[in-house]
């Protein structure tokens, strides 16, 4: 009789806990789910997307960041899909700092935090027991992690594999496209904001991006991630290819009008570029990342070997089941900012 | 004694443009000098002359780099050195009134609603006299106030004001707006333009002029008020006269560039030191060593590493142990007197 009812409840206790999920975060803490997210935050910015493509949906989503939910409604992804409009945004507009309350009231399964911006935006949600998944920005490895853990918590694993899978093929790609090359055009990106000027420097995602798409980064060697510099020192660089980053309005043709800028190299083969914007920014780690290698490719080779309009179509149904019109297409590539460049028009051939 | 002061002067304002002009020989970019000049004469007679990125840097940003520099330099530096006088106080600088606060406000604001250079500027410029208008009513100086109330106002308006642009470095976009707001919070010359030159000069032109015109009688404010009116002087109507001066020169170079500590604080104390306590030489002293301190300081931020350094860092970076030794130099020489 003893035995049967150890038996009975060893069975008991293995199943309570075989459908548990169990996910490390970024920060090595560990969060085990009964079952898959119901109810995720999201603060992180680029998530949102990456949560909605994963999961095929808004409806396990109770709330993202403001930032990421205006993204979202002024992109095909309201488009793709509708219910975007009902998502709560109430969580956080600015910064990462969550409302406690405000939190609590969503009551979520699990929440998306970053990890490398301070104990103060983590420890108060976790001690109220909240499941704080916390994650890291800046390289491919990471990047690959977040969608791992986004198939775990979503439940759709296979979904989070066959994205990876495309990562590495496109990797894979322009590594045997670009090894042939024997110059290496210098790259740089930039975000510049009001008179600033910061450059992506060793250690950036951006350095990453132009490194594989056959790219030099002058900038490697002086800069650690992130760095304001003089317009001097851009001069100093002259890089063949600029480009420029999303967080702001400057366009290529506010950049190369500049009488400053005028002797760049860049600017005389008027190779300065301004990232597009799918689903999410397309410089920032994202599962639509490999379009963004893509993109640079083709504008530094300037030849046929990549289609990108075909790969945007097939990407995009795959990401979001969602078939992307020639019209969305040119948005997403910002066409009307970038027209005056070199090779942009080829982009849509 | 005098004479030997007189000398000094002239020392100083000779180094002034020599010092300025050297500092075009420095930066990141690597040039031909003989070159540029060349270039820069064959410029002025050739119409539609192909300018070399040389050329282009040395006209576009080292010489508006500099002239900034040595505007916003001396606009501190006498501006702290009057405010010194009135006050009696060697640790009053243009930061402790609240111009520099509401103006970095007023800046902080436009930067945060994206709008361009120009309201930038009459947005920091209309928080500053805003500030100072608050401070005039806070302390009740229209019925005739003690400085004390007014030092004390404007720490309270500063206060105000750092929390209403902490508030709005904290609702801001943390990828576009902030780093601009922060940038620009903690100074920099970088952007400098002709326009910005002109924006930044005829406040300084009106407001140095009027310190510059009233040197004399600032030395009066030594005594007590009821001597100073034996010589004929107001001492609460020159007070308020030297602050508005002051109002009109920290607003405006602040909506350029920035917030630039220590200029304000440390040059009048090395003047002090090198001309005593004769506001006939500390005024234009302080105005002349403080454009060279901030011209030397911005060539510094610009040509020492790759990374461009907020100049408000390196002010307080270098200007603290200048502060720190030229202090102990003058204790000790004091002690030493009194021995």
């Amino acid at each position: 009789m003893l035995k049967k009812i150890l038996f009975v409840s060893i069975f008991n206790i293995s199943i309570l806990y075989a459908n548990n999920i169990d996910i490390k975060g970024q920060d090595d803490n560990m969060v085990v789910l009964k079952e898959t997210a119901k109810r995720a935050l999201i603060f992180p910015m680029p998530f949102a997307s990456m949560y909605i493509a994963i999961d095929n949906g808004t409806k396990n989503i109770v709330g993202v960041h403001g930032s990421s939910n205006k993204n979202l409604k002024t992109s095909f992804m309201i488009n793709a899909y509708p219910d975007i409009k009902n998502l709560n945004t109430e969580l956080v507009q600015s910064g990462f700092t969550p409302n406690i309350e405000q939190v609590l009231a969503l009551k979520p399964d699990v929440v998306f935090q970053w990890a490398d911006q301070g104990d103060h935006i983590i420890e108060p949600l976790r001690k109220l027991g909240l499941h704080v998944i916390s994650v890291k920005y800046g390289t491919q490895e990471y990047l690959e992690e977040w969608i791992k853990i986004m198939g775990q918590t979503t439940g759709n694993n296979d979904k989070a594999m066959q994205i990876l899978k495309w990562h590495e093929e496109k990797k894979s790609l322009l590594n045997s496209l670009t090894s042939k090359n024997k110059t290496k055009p210098k790259i740089v990106s930039l975000q510049t904001s009001k008179d600033r000027i910061k450059i992506a420097g060793n250690g950036s995602y951006d350095n990453y991006t132009i490194e594989l798409a056959g790219g030099i980064n002058p900038a490697k060697n002086d800069i650690q991630r992130f760095a304001d510099i003089s317009k001097e020192q851009l001069l100093k660089y002259n890089p063949d290819i600029i480009i420029l980053g999303t967080f702001d309005s400057h366009t290529p043709d506010d950049f190369m009008s500049q009488e400053i800028f005028k002797n760049l190299k860049a600017v005389k083969n008027k190779q300065v570029y301004k990232l597009p914007v799918g689903g999410y920014r397309w410089g920032v780690p994202h599962v639509e990342i490999p379009l963004t290698w893509l993109w640079l490719y083709q504008l530094i080779d300037g030849s046929e070997s990549i289609h990108l309009k075909k790969e945007m179509k097939h990407a995009y149904k795959s990401l979001y089941n969602y078939d992307i019109s020639d019209e969305e297409i040119k948005q997403i590539l910002s066409l009307d900012i970038n027209k005056n460049t070199k090779n942009y028009t080829k982009l849509l051939d | 004694m005098i004479n030997s002061k007189r000398l000094l002067m002239i020392i100083i304002m000779l180094c002034t443009p020599i010092i300025a002009v050297s500092t075009l020989f420095f930066g990141r970019y690597e040039m031909d000098y003989t070159r540029v000049f060349v270039e820069f004469y064959n410029s002025l007679f050739i119409s539609d002359y192909q300018k070399s990125t040389e050329l282009i840097i040395i006209e576009t940003i080292r010489i508006p780099r500099m002239i900034l520099a040595l505007i916003v330099g001396a606009g501190l530096a006498m501006s702290g050195a009057a405010l010194q006088t009135i006050f009696k106080n060697p640790l009053v600088s243009p930061q402790f009134l609240g111009f520099s606060g509401g103006a970095a406000f007023g800046g902080a604001l436009a930067i945060f609603y994206g709008l361009g250079t120009i309201y930038l500027v009459s947005s920091a410029f209309f928080f500053a006299l805003l500030a100072i208008v608050l401070v005039f009513v806070l302390s009740g100086a229209y019925k005739k106030a003690s400085i004390l109330t007014v030092i004390l106002s404007g720490i309270v308006i500063t206060a105000f004001f750092g929390a209403a642009t902490s508030l709005l470095t904290f609702f801001a976009d943390p990828y576009s707006n902030l780093p601009a707001i922060v940038f620009w919070l903690m100074g920099s010359i970088s952007s400098a333009t002709y326009e910005k030159i002109l924006i930044a000069l005829i406040p300084f032109l009106i407001g140095g002029y009027a310190l510059f015109a009233v040197r004399w009688k600032l030395n009066l404010l030594a005594l007590s008020d009821e001597e100073a009116k034996s010589f004929g002087v107001n001492p609460d109507f020159l007070r308020w006269f030297v602050l508005i001066s002051v109002a009109l020169i920290v607003s405006s170079s602040v909506s350029v560039v920035g917030e630039v500590g220590w200029v304000g604080l440390v040059v009048p104390y090395i003047a002090r030191i090198l001309f005593g306590a004769d506001c006939r030489y500390i005024i234009p002293a302080s105005a002349f060593l403080g454009a060279m301190f901030l011209v030397v300081v911005d060539t510094v931020a610009r040509s020492m590493t790759t990374v461009e350094i907020p100049i408000g860092i390196l002010t307080a970076f270098i200007g603290s142990p200048i502060f720190f030794v030229l202090l102990r130099k003058y204790m000790k020489k004091g002690f030493d007197d009194k021995n």
